[in-house]
């Protein structure tokens, strides 16, 4: 027993914790209801994987090991009112009455205070129905109020009382170009922050490169949320595959730390997912193991706009799923090891692991997404993904040097001075990548 | 519920607001998101559906009809709202006009990064990593000396013979040896000018515009390091137009 909860904080985490949910219960035979689906005995892909996310109650109904939390009830509205409002107890969905206002500080510290002793409480029932808990995974926006503020509460209050159980994250990193509220950079700067020390790894995703795949492969005019939730939802679904189905690699949730993170400050791995085709297109492409793999190389197949060719990698993980054999694997492993443009980290060692997962990927009915027989995520922790920390931390030093709308966080009882000490760790943070990219020996040995 | 996508100069993104909202009371959650002052704040309201426009303030200030507009927002499902900021002054506009501007970020120093406990400079100094790793820096320095020993006692003497070039990663390549010295860039040490028979190099035996050797023809020179330079006997010379390669182009500086 290897249970694992996850946790959706606030708007974007909430939503992207429903395309998740709708996918896993299609890809393990769940109805809506939380009862099998007709014909089915037992719950799709192995017994042990299964029970990671779901727990069966007593009357054959399957209920997944998730908590929702907002400071706000209009999301979770939808989900006490949407399709699947009989898969989740009533108690494993929190919903305040005031929001957060895009505000960290509300998250963090006033209003997210409120919630939090019954959120504790809620997830301490979930904990107590695991025989092996192994830890968390959390669902949340940085740009947002309740995601960044809550979230990172959270996090530090989960540290405190699990101990060493591993947390994993999936977070929305603010778009290059398009804001959700004008104080992101702040938001994401300060939650960063808090974070840095409680998260072993986090799996950032960027809205706009969701967006322009959802433009140019999916073929859709004007992505909404939904349709980018819904390809976020494939990829953490291609992520969390391996603890939910019977796999080889990363089937404990330490294991992504162990195969992606040298250091722990270091531990936000660049999320690479291919093919993302949609179904008009499916029929024209071979999707062969080495096109796939050599896919995941290029930026427009990256969860984050940053350019890896710039960078140099500590650590990669390819995860396929559906029908692959190992041959083909290790030879496309070799042409990508043999790629002029793939530059290792030298001083340190450096590996590729792969796992392969036999279930195919499920497309939900609703998504454009076709339904294809084998996909492949790659998680590689390259130095290039410090450009994120870069961009963000700009925005953060225009607006701060204004001092426009600290206000709103001073009235909300935080200090300048945690504003300050987040941004030095950030400079800290985007130094040690710079340290890590540096000392690469394989000197020039022609010009 | 009303689902509102919000778009001012500075944001895109999408809201749920209760029905009842007043107009102030809207204006107040608009301006946490984009962060336009109310008192200044135009908006522009339109049904998604049929981009229909439903409602707009054409005066910055407190709306006069607001009292008449009680609940614009009743009955609608879909809206998207359009924020813009006309006090060029304001926070937001100098913000935008600023986004594309080099900031002068404020780094950390290298003493306060040093200081830090938890870092990956200190990390790689207390395992003897990449420059920390006093065998393999001992081992580089003595490679260089050796190089340096190997420039000076036979290559020198060498300049127009006919040698052998082993890089690593690339298979041997012959040459005619034409300079041994430092070169004009960030590559410190001693290094050998070779000339290939055809476009086997990375050159034409400049450097930075400086020329070192020839120059050559196109592609005919590279500047390689001692050690991987062999000095062949001269009658071996009539074999230097056996070349091959492996060099891509994409290296070429």
């Amino acid at each position: 027993m290897r249970e694992v909860i996850s946790i959706n904080v606030g708007q974007a985490g909430c939503q992207i914790g429903n395309a998740c949910w709708e996918l896993y219960s299609l890809e393990h035979g769940i109805k809506p209801d939380g009862h099998l689906e007709d014909g089915l005995s037992k719950p799709k892909g192995g017994e042990e994987g299964f029970s990671t996310f779901f727990h069966e109650t007593g009357y054959g109904k399957f209920v997944p090991r998730a908590i929702y939390v907002d400071l706000e009830p209009n999301v979770i509205d939808e989900v006490r009112n949407g399709p699947y409002k009989d898969l989740f107890h009533p108690e494993q969905l929190i919903s305040g009455k005031e929001d957060a206002a895009n505000n960290y500080a509300r998250g963090h510290y006033t209003v997210g205070r409120e919630i939090l002793g019954d959120v504790l409480d809620r997830i301490r029932k979930l904990a107590d129905q695991c025989d092996g808990l192994q830890g968390f995974l959390f669902t949340h926006s940085l740009g947002g109020g309740t995601g960044s503020g809550l979230g990172s509460l959270l996090l530090e209050e989960l540290s405190a009382e699990y101990g060493k159980k591993s947390k994993l994250e999936f977070a929305v990193y603010p778009a290059p170009q398009v804001s959700t509220s004008v104080v992101e950079p702040y938001n994401t700067v300060l939650t960063t922050h808090t974070t840095l020390e409680h998260a072993d790894c986090t799996f950032m995703v960027d809205n706009e490169a969701i967006y322009d795949m959802c433009k140019r492969n999916l073929d859709i005019p004007r992505p909404s949320f939904a349709n980018l939730n819904n390809l976020i939802a494939q990829v953490v679904s291609s992520v969390t595959a391996s603890l939910r189905f019977d796999g080889s690699l990363n089937v404990d949730l330490n294991e992504f730390q162990t195969n992606l993170v040298p250091y722990p400050r270091i531990h936000f791995p660049l999320v690479s997912y291919s093919p993302v085709l949609s179904k008009s297109k499916a029929f024209h492409e071979s999707n062969s193991v080495s096109e796939i793999t050599n896919a995941c190389f290029e930026p427009g197949n990256q969860m984050v706009k940053c350019d890896p060719r710039d960078g140099k990698y500590m650590a990669t993980c390819l995860l396929y799923r559906g029908d692959v054999v190992t041959r083909d694997v290790q030879r496309a492993v070799e042409q990508v090891k043999n790629k002029k443009t793939v530059q290792l980290v030298d001083w340190c060692p450096t590996g590729f692991k792969i796992g392969i997962c036999y279930e195919p990927p499920t497309a939900t009915p609703n998504s454009q997404l076709a339904t294809v027989d084998r996909a492949v995520c790659m998680l590689s922790n390259t130095t290039s993904i410090a450009e994120a920390w870069k961009r963000i931390d700009r925005k953060f030093d225009l607006m701060y040097a204004k001092r426009a709308f600290v206000h709103w966080y001073v009235g909300e009882g935080m200090e300048e001075g945690e504003f300050t000490e987040a941004r030095e760790d950030l400079a800290a943070l985007e130094r040690d990548y710079i340290e890590v990219g540096a000392d690469s020996y394989a000197e020039e040995e022609e010009f | 519920m009303v689902r509102v996508v919000i778009k001012s100069e500075l944001v895109n993104t999408e809201k749920q607001f209760p029905q009842t909202l007043k107009l102030e009371q809207f204006k107040d959650r608009l301006y946490h998101v984009t962060g336009v002052e109310p008192n200044d704040m135009e908006i522009v309201v339109k049904r998604q559906y049929d981009n229909k426009e439903i409602f707009s303030t054409k005066t910055g200030g407190r709306n006069s009809d607001e009292d008449q507009n009680p609940n614009f927002l009743e009955d609608e499902e879909e809206l998207i709202v359009i924020v813009t900021d006309p006090n060029t002054q304001s926070i937001t506009n100098q913000l935008a006009t600023q986004a594309d501007e080099l900031s002068s970020t404020q780094p950390i120093s290298e003493e306060d990064y040093l200081q830090r406990e938890n870092s990956v400079l200190r990390w790689k100094m207390a395992h003897g990593y990449g420059r920390f790793n006093a065998a393999q820096q001992t081992q580089r320095a003595a490679q260089t000396k050796q190089d340096e020993a190997y420039a000076r006692e036979q290559l020198m003497a060498a300049i127009g013979h006919p040698c052998s070039v082993m890089v690593h990663g690339s298979i041997s390549r012959r040459a005619v040896l034409r300079y041994v010295g430092s070169l004009p860039l960030g590559a410190t040490g001693t290094w050998c000018g070779v000339e290939f028979s055809e476009a086997a190099g990375k050159n034409n035996g400049c450097i930075n515009g400086v020329t070192l050797f020839g120059p050559v023809a196109p592609g005919h020179g590279s500047f390689v390091r001692p050690r991987a330079v062999k000095i062949l006997p001269k009658n071996e010379d009539s074999k230097t137009d056996d070349v091959h390669c492996d060099v891509k182009s994409d290296d070429e500086i």
